[in-house]
């Protein structure tokens, strides 16, 4: 009897403290976003914060934007993270394994930085004044810093993209490195045998295998990038704006009336990420049920 | 032919490599000694000191937001191995119903940012009297960084199982004995690997710091951010790099007191 409560005993505090903090946020969250707060008397509940934002072009604007971010970050994140991965086998099946490690290693370094000094490099590279543009002003490409292409605060993206992109393939590649380390080198001679080239071996061999853990890391950079807040908004721009900036500055910078704005803008972000999560989740049931 | 191409490959991406993770950290050495580097200049008219005296000089507050930050750090580190521990047991290691979702439950803070969560908190905090309080700062913390340690620690409890403690029960050793010699040598790696991600993201934080610390706790990076945030970017730079040190720093020194520790046992 004790022994089947003992699992549930030693989970218990991790569990408190991820209800009370975390799930209470939501809670409270969802609470203030329909207008229910006892703490301070209010117990109307309403739905005309979530009927404001649905209505308001504003909303609609952060969350194409933030879908359109999230969505090229990832992507090629993911691509990137495959290339690099594609030249860490070439090292293996080359015999050079010291080099493989050194180069994995030397990749994971982005992943030691804050998304705030990485929006920082970033922006001291690609802004228009940046080292980017000195170098194509040096190699007589551009006239003037004007001629640059404005990467950074601009209205599509991209400085926000390439931090991202920076900072996350890292951890694509921590993903998807044990799958490299378990592929037997006999398995990709054999595939050589049959007449294979190195190229056809991984396509072949590793890359079903990789398929997995790819999805793993492409769904968690996606909402990671959906919601994160520091890199839009040191590389955004004020219009328009992500979600996380968006609700951030209502809840700060509005009057308490807006509060629950915020709120209805979190939650329904929150939502977003959660329902992506069961998509990923029932894909991955559905495999595993083929399989 | 073939092995020229292939050589060239691997060339070309270490070249690559170390462009991506290298040459930011060289740009941002530059950039914190540099001195009048106007566009479209590559490399500064001269060297200076300036922004490093700025960032050490007393009136900027900046051994005070390291010390707060580490303190924080470490806190929060603590806290999350004594939860993660016996919860790394429990889902390492035994089979019960519901194990599934309270996973997930555990896990999830790992994909919804701390600031969304922290919005929600605030009146609660308010009402608590936890704002502007560094109890307050380590609870925020203790969401984005609890997950990783709870992770981490699993894995090691699924790689250990119970043969080993049984073996030590047999041999007479009780409970307290056999967690410090037998569980806890096996768990080093993941507590090491934890504490790095805890530490690490811990630090990291700027967002939930300013909203629940409301001024009042001074980090690391929120010193930083007006410089970052279109300010002095030579002082910028070199709060970059102090930052980048003091988290490997803080590393180095975890990785390396877990294992003097590890070893102290082992000759005991």
């Amino acid at each position: 009897m004790l022994q089947n409560r003992k699992p549930y005993l030693l989970i218990l505090p991790s569990l408190l403290a991820t209800v009370f903090l975390f799930i209470g946020g939501i809670l409270y969250g969802i609470f203030e976003s329909i207008g229910f707060s006892p703490l301070v008397g209010e117990k109307q509940v309403t739905l005309k914060y979530y009927l404001e934002i649905f209505n308001s072009d504003d909303f609609w604007q952060a969350f194409f934007t933030t879908i359109r971010i999230a969505s090229l970050s990832t992507i090629f994140s993911v691509i990137l993270g495959v290339l690099i991965i594609y030249f860490l086998y070439i090292m293996k099946v080359n015999k050079k394994n010291q080099s493989a490690i050194l180069a994995q290693r030397l990749f994971q370094v982005p992943m030691l930085f804050p998304y705030l000094v990485f929006s920082y490099i970033v922006y001291i590279i690609f802004s228009s004044t940046g080292w980017c543009s000195r170098i194509l002003y040096g190699l007589g490409i551009i006239d003037s810093m004007d001629n640059f292409p404005i990467m950074i605060n601009d209205r599509f993206g991209w400085g926000i993209i390439i931090a991202y992109v920076w900072k996350t393939s890292p951890f694509v590649v921590l993903m998807l490195y044990p799958v490299l380390l378990k592929v037997p080198l006999s398995l990709i001679d054999a595939a050589k045998v049959f007449g294979a080239n190195k190229f056809t071996a991984f396509k072949e061999v590793v890359f079903p295998l990789l398929i997995s853990p790819l999805k793993l890391s492409a769904f968690i950079v996606f909402s990671y990038s959906f919601l994160a807040f520091e890199v839009p908004y040191i590389l955004g721009v004020t219009y328009p704006k992500t979600l996380s900036v968006y609700s951030y500055l209502t809840y700060t910078t509005g009057n308490l009336s807006e509060r629950p704005k915020a709120m209805a803008i979190n939650i329904a972000s929150t939502f977003c990420v959660i329902v992506i999560g069961l998509i990923f989740y029932l894909l991955k049931k559905g495999e595993g049920n083929e399989g | 032919m073939k092995d020229k191409t292939t050589n060239g490959v691997i060339l070309i991406g270490i070249i690559f490599i170390a462009l991506i993770s290298i040459l930011p950290f060289v740009f941002l050495s530059i950039l914190s000694f540099s001195q009048g580097w106007a566009w479209p200049k590559i490399l500064p008219n001269s060297l200076s000191l300036g922004a490093w005296k700025y960032v050490f000089a007393p009136t900027s507050g900046t051994i005070n937001a390291i010390f707060t930050s580490l303190k924080v750090a470490i806190v929060v580190t603590i806290i999350n191995l004594v939860l993660a521990i016996p919860a790394g047991d429990a889902l390492g290691r035994y089979k019960f119903k519901g194990k599934k979702i309270i996973e997930a439950i555990l896990l999830m803070p790992i994909i919804i940012p701390p600031i969304i969560i922290m919005m929600g908190m605030h009146k609660t905090f308010i009402v608590f009297n936890l704002t502007e309080s560094t109890l307050g700062v380590i609870l925020c913390h203790i969401v984005p960084t609890l997950p990783y340690m709870i992770r981490a620690v699993t894995i090691s409890y699924n790689q250990l199982g119970f043969k080993w403690e049984e073996q030590g029960k047999m041999l007479g050793a009780g409970k307290i004995d056999r967690f410090f010699n037998i569980v806890f040598p096996f768990l080093i790696p993941g507590i090491v690997a934890g504490s790095s991600l805890s530490i690490v993201i811990s630090l990291s934080q700027y967002i939930i710091t300013v909203l629940m610390g409301g001024g009042q706790v001074v980090t690391l990076p929120m010193i930083m951010f007006p410089f970052i945030n279109g300010g002095n970017q030579g002082i910028g730079a070199a709060y970059s790099i102090l930052f980048a040190l003091i988290a490997v720093i803080a590393l180095i020194a975890m990785d390396l007191l877990l294992k003097r520790y590890y070893n102290d046992r082992k000759i005991n």
